[in-house]
């Protein structure tokens, strides 16, 4: 991956986490509202303040050669822990953590919001992936007819 | 494979008229033997350091040539390029399968994989999606 690739990873990752983090906001408030109470203007500000944080392991993945599978395997998980740390680093600092309710449901809605876009994001390959190999088959066919025919 | 007792002018000819039908690619396999590649045999092209080889369902030959010069000489053959030190052969393309992060892997005829990198999998797939 070369830096231009890294940096456009990590705007779409700031994207990506700022309406995961939104939605699990949501989420646990309609689960449990009295975690919410008394809540000020800057809790609007958190998805913000998340995203910026939790963009930043991004870099982990950005490595100058190509990676093979297993390593990039590695990287994946030292990202998610890293998105992990910080994410409770950030909760701590704003003080979400006194809530036991939201010591419980913010470190799970990470694995569930982290695991849902890696799985999104597979299908979404998957889909593409198939489209190519029903292409290549019709050409390898195409390339088999033609070598028949000269 | 054509075998004769001595090499005659008619078989010379012969031979002459069999390696011009059909392209080939100048390869040293692993004795240093100087060896005529066709290049329909070729899977895919790495290239390692400085070095370049094609790999055939079989054989490994090292091409004393830069990727990118055989990368424009191979491309009527349907051969692009997939990552940076790989070329593999639209043909020769078992499947494709996802890999992490926006990579994918390309499973050859001969079952080994090739890793299709990100900057190169828009590419990729628009020329396979042009094909036909």
């Amino acid at each position: 991956m070369d830096v231009r690739s890294l940096l456009k990873k990590c705007m779409m990752d700031f994207l990506l986490i700022q309406a995961g983090i939104t939605l699990a906001m949501g989420v646990s408030g309609c689960m449990m509202p009295s975690a919410y109470d008394g809540i000020t203007h800057y809790f609007f500000f958190l998805p913000f303040v998340y995203a910026f944080f939790c963009m930043i392991p991004s870099v982990v993945i950005y490595s100058a050669k190509e990676l093979s599978i297993k390593e990039m395997l590695v990287r994946k998980v030292l990202h998610f822990i890293l998105i992990e740390l910080i994410v409770m680093l950030v909760s701590y600092g704003i003080g979400a953590l006194e809530n036991a309710f939201l010591r419980k449901a913010i470190p799970l809605s990470v694995v569930v919001v982290y695991a849902a876009i890696n799985v999104l994001e597979y299908l979404f390959y998957k889909s593409e992936a198939d489209t190519m190999t029903r292409r290549l088959q019709d050409i390898r066919k195409k390339g088999r007819e033609d070598e028949s025919g000269e | 494979m054509i075998e004769c007792v001595e090499m005659t002018p008619e078989f010379e000819d012969i031979k002459n008229y069999c390696l011009s039908k059909g392209a080939f690619l100048t390869g040293y396999a692993k004795t240093s033997s100087r060896q005529q590649v066709c290049i329909r045999d070729i899977l895919y092209v790495e290239a390692i350091d400085e070095k370049v080889f094609a790999y055939t369902k079989e054989q490994v030959f090292e091409i004393r040539q830069r990727l990118y010069e055989l990368e424009a000489e191979l491309a009527p053959y349907k051969f692009i390029r997939c990552s940076k030190s790989f070329l593999i052969c639209l043909f020769k393309v078992e499947s494709i399968r996802p890999a992490l992060n926006g990579r994918y892997l390309a499973c050859m005829t001969n079952g080994e994989e090739v890793i299709i990198s990100r900057k190169y999998a828009k590419h990729v797939k628009e020329t396979i999606m042009e094909e036909l």
